[in-house]
């Protein structure tokens, strides 16, 4: 049976693998420059407040060179990697098989459905995670730098192209592809539906599954307009909202607001004389205003300490989702294939 | 002998459509059956209920003394229109019976391919009909199964193409032993070949039986005009047509007919067999007929 | 090796169209005692029939005394039927000549004497099978 899988995979397989091997070449090429430039702008063996600027210098001058071109080449890949793997190795894969009427060929030799069907999950699913898992690895390793001098890896289009979740999104793909085919029965039709779907999980992912995930913490600090502040103001009726980015360097700011003493999001109203478009002297008098307002930040975020924790999170639930579809799959399969 | 295939009140419904009705069957072990009936009789359905892939709805089937599984060494399937994987080469095809079969013969899969004029290096999307049912066979038989069940496996091909399949089919029996199953519309080519008939008209077994059997106990009655009241014990009408002055009849008997008031005349198989489809047309294919061993 | 075919429209049995193919090879010469015959695998091969006609043809064949069955090397002929060469029923022949003038003078045409012989032959071999 492996030798058969094997030999129906091939293709996709190969054709997968140079891929790769086109972006570990990237980052193998670039991986001096990264390492170079890291001690040339005196990041790497920095300390205390001089990596702050450092860091700075570091991540600038890696925009003129081919790094930072490689980086998002790769972090493209690693989320377009699902969507790959589920649409053309997926959703063909039982889907096929019904459609050309194979399937009656290959049930009647001495392997039963479910044999067949497991392992060509497991290979399937096993080289997904594996081209994933490696892909990541690399990049995590070659990120390094860059990810220290930007403290960004909480970020959450960073955070699902470093680690261990590319695995568990790559193995969940190819499995949803496979029992999307099943079910639909009809190659195309079970691509575009597979390609739907992990195109939402992926977008659903940040926004729903990984804050409930992560149960961040809340904090509320006295509001300090020092920064760079936003507002946004309504002439007539005085209603006036308030923007400042909270200061939380290495985190994942979920959500943040300005509250008024009694908890309540401010809204206002605003002092024309000394705020907004009307007042005068706006740059000087307004965030004396605002600070007199008796404002605070309320900020959720999820620390960045809690990088791994949440990684292993959410593997475990891609991992368990996978699980599930794989023994649906197999139930169906013996039951009500046809 | 354990029965090829047998089957007790077999039913398979999909929705509200019945593929096949009530029906029952004691196949013999050791013979070539014909399955034959009208597109649409439920020769498809009750073939791939015996190979397993498909599950009944109702009754009982049993191939070979247990229950058919889908992945029995024991039973091989060319299904309707010999699908092969077009992207596999011809050699591919053999591996995946090598990998696939514990009991997987080599040697007569790769003299069969030799035989029929076959490029092992061939893509099968390249193949012809003929061809493609002739590497079907192979991949079949090749695992030697007690019970080759074939789906319409001739009736997409040309004269020439049919002949050599058949040939290779008899020529494996004849090697091996095996029970074959064959579904057909075309009944010609099933009297050369087949010793075991069986007529699915309507979702229903109208008769089955052995082949000589048959052709010894049907017979056609032509005479003068009459009521079909009673023909005496011992016999069943298949298909009846009158005329204002002459009636003639099918009819199955197990004892001679003596009445000189009819003109009795033998039967070949084709006859039979239309016999048996238009009767059950007529009759609002309410009849069920078994034959004997 | 003779070589068999069938023709499925003549109304006689396969198995029976096959012991008349070798009686006739048998008395044309083609045949002679020691001589081999296909193997029922190379006669299906041939001609796609049910192994179990050939069987039966064989069998046959072996009742009547013209072949016999080796175990394990095949089924070969035993006497030959080239010795009751026509030569010797010349009074038969005689007597059928005096038959077909006596047809002919009641009036018969060609195709009439074809169908009269043919339909009291078949009625003969049924009679006797």
């Amino acid at each position: 049976m492996i030798w058969m899988t094997w030999r129906q995979f091939r293709t996709p397989a190969l054709a997968t693998g140079a891929l790769l091997l086109v972006l570990l070449g990237g980052l193998a090429l670039t991986w001096a420059e990264v390492t170079d430039l890291a001690a040339r702008t005196g990041y790497t063996g920095c300390q205390g407040d001089s990596c702050r600027a450092a860091g700075e210098a570091f991540l600038q001058a890696l925009q003129s060179g081919w790094a930072s071109e490689i980086h998002l080449a790769a972090i493209a890949a690693l989320y377009l990697l699902p969507a790959l793997v589920g649409i053309f190795w997926g959703a063909p894969l039982v889907a096929r098989e019904l459609e050309s009427g194979t399937y009656r060929m290959v049930f009647s030799q001495s392997v039963s459905r479910g044999r067949w069907l497991l392992v060509k999950l497991a290979v399937g699913g096993g080289a997904a995670a594996l081209s994933a898992g490696v892909l990541s690895l690399m990049l995590s390793m070659w990120a390094q730098p860059i990810d220290g001098a930007s403290a960004d890896r909480m970020n959450p289009l960073v955070f699902a192209a470093r680690g261990i979740v590319p695995v568990g999104y790559a193995a969940l793909a190819f499995v949803v592809g496979v029992t999307t085919g099943l079910l639909l029965r009809r190659t195309l039709a079970a691509m575009a539906v597979t390609l739907l779907v992990i195109v939402s999980l992926q977008i659903a992912a940040p926004f729903v599954v990984r804050p409930w995930l992560a149960q961040p913490a809340t904090t509320v600090s006295p509001l300090q307009v020092d920064g760079a502040y936003g507002i946004s103001m309504s002439a007539d009726t005085g209603r006036m909202t308030l923007h400042v980015e909270p200061e939380r360097r290495g985190d994942w700011v979920v959500s943040s607001a300005t509250i008024t003493s009694t908890g309540a999001e401010f809204r206002g109203p605003a002092d024309m004389t000394q705020c907004g478009p009307n007042a005068p002297r706006d740059r000087e008098t307004c965030p004396r205003w605002l600070e007199e307002q008796n404002l605070s930040l309320k900020v959720t975020y999820v620390p960045g300490s809690k990088f791994w924790n949440l990684q292993w999170r959410e593997v475990g639930v891609l991992f368990a989702l996978t699980a599930v579809l794989s023994l649906f799959s197999l139930w169906w399969i013996r039951r009500r294939l046809v | 002998m354990t029965s090829a295939l047998l089957a007790d009140g077999l039913t398979k419904r999909y929705g509200r459509r019945t593929a096949l009705k009530d029906c029952t069957l004691d196949i013999p072990a050791g013979h070539v059956v014909g399955l034959v009936g009208p597109n649409g009789a439920g020769k498809s359905t009750l073939l791939q209920l015996a190979c397993g892939l498909l599950e009944a709805t109702a009754g009982r089937i049993e191939v070979l003394g247990a229950r058919p599984v889908s992945g029995s060494s024991q039973v091989g399937f060319v299904a309707q229109d010999t699908p092969v994987y077009a992207g596999l080469t011809i050699a591919d095809h053999l591996r995946m019976g090598a990998h696939l079969n514990p009991s997987w013969d080599a040697t007569l899969a790769d003299r069969r391919i030799a035989q029929v004029g076959l490029d092992p290096a061939q893509k099968a999307g390249k193949l012809s009909g003929g061809q493609r049912a002739q590497l079907a066979l192979t991949v079949a038989a090749a695992k030697r199964p007690n019970l080759l069940l074939l789906d319409e496996p001739v009736a997409a091909l040309d004269p020439l193409a049919r002949r050599n399949f058949l040939q290779g089919l008899m020529e494996l029996t004849a090697e091996q032993g095996m029970s074959i199953v064959m579904s057909s519309h075309l009944v010609a080519d099933l009297e050369r070949v087949c010793d075991y008939l069986i007529v699915l008209v309507a979702s229903r077994v109208q008769v089955a039986g052995d082949v000589d059997d048959l052709l010894a106990t049907h017979h056609r009655l032509v005479g003068q005009r009459r009521d079909t009241a009673d023909l005496g014990a011992g016999r069943a009408l298949v298909e009846q047509s009158h005329t204002d002055v002459q009636s003639t009849l099918v009819v199955r008997s197990t004892a001679p007919i003596d009445d000189p008031s009819w003109q009795v005349d033998q039967l070949d198989l084709e006859d039979i067999v239309l016999a048996y489809m238009s009767g059950a047309a007529d009759n609002g294919s309410d009849q069920v007929r078994e034959g004997q061993r | 090796m003779i070589e068999f075919h069938l023709d499925s429209r003549s109304g006689v049995a396969p198995y029976m169209q096959l012991i008349r193919q070798v009686r006739h090879a048998l008395r044309l010469g083609v045949l002679n005692a020691g001589d081999k015959l296909p193997t029922v695998k190379e006669v299906v091969a041939q001609v796609a029939i049910n192994p179990n006609t050939v069987s039966k043809a064989y069998r046959e064949l072996e009742y009547e005394g013209l072949v016999a069955a080796r175990p394990g090397m095949g089924t070969f002929v035993t006497r030959t039927l080239g010795g009751d060469s026509l030569s010797k029923h010349e009074p038969l022949r005689q007597d059928l000549a005096r038959w077909l003038t006596e047809a002919r003078e009641a009036g018969l045409d060609d195709e009439s004497i074809e169908a009269l012989f043919l339909s009291s032959f078949r009625a003969f071999s049924e009679a006797r099978a």
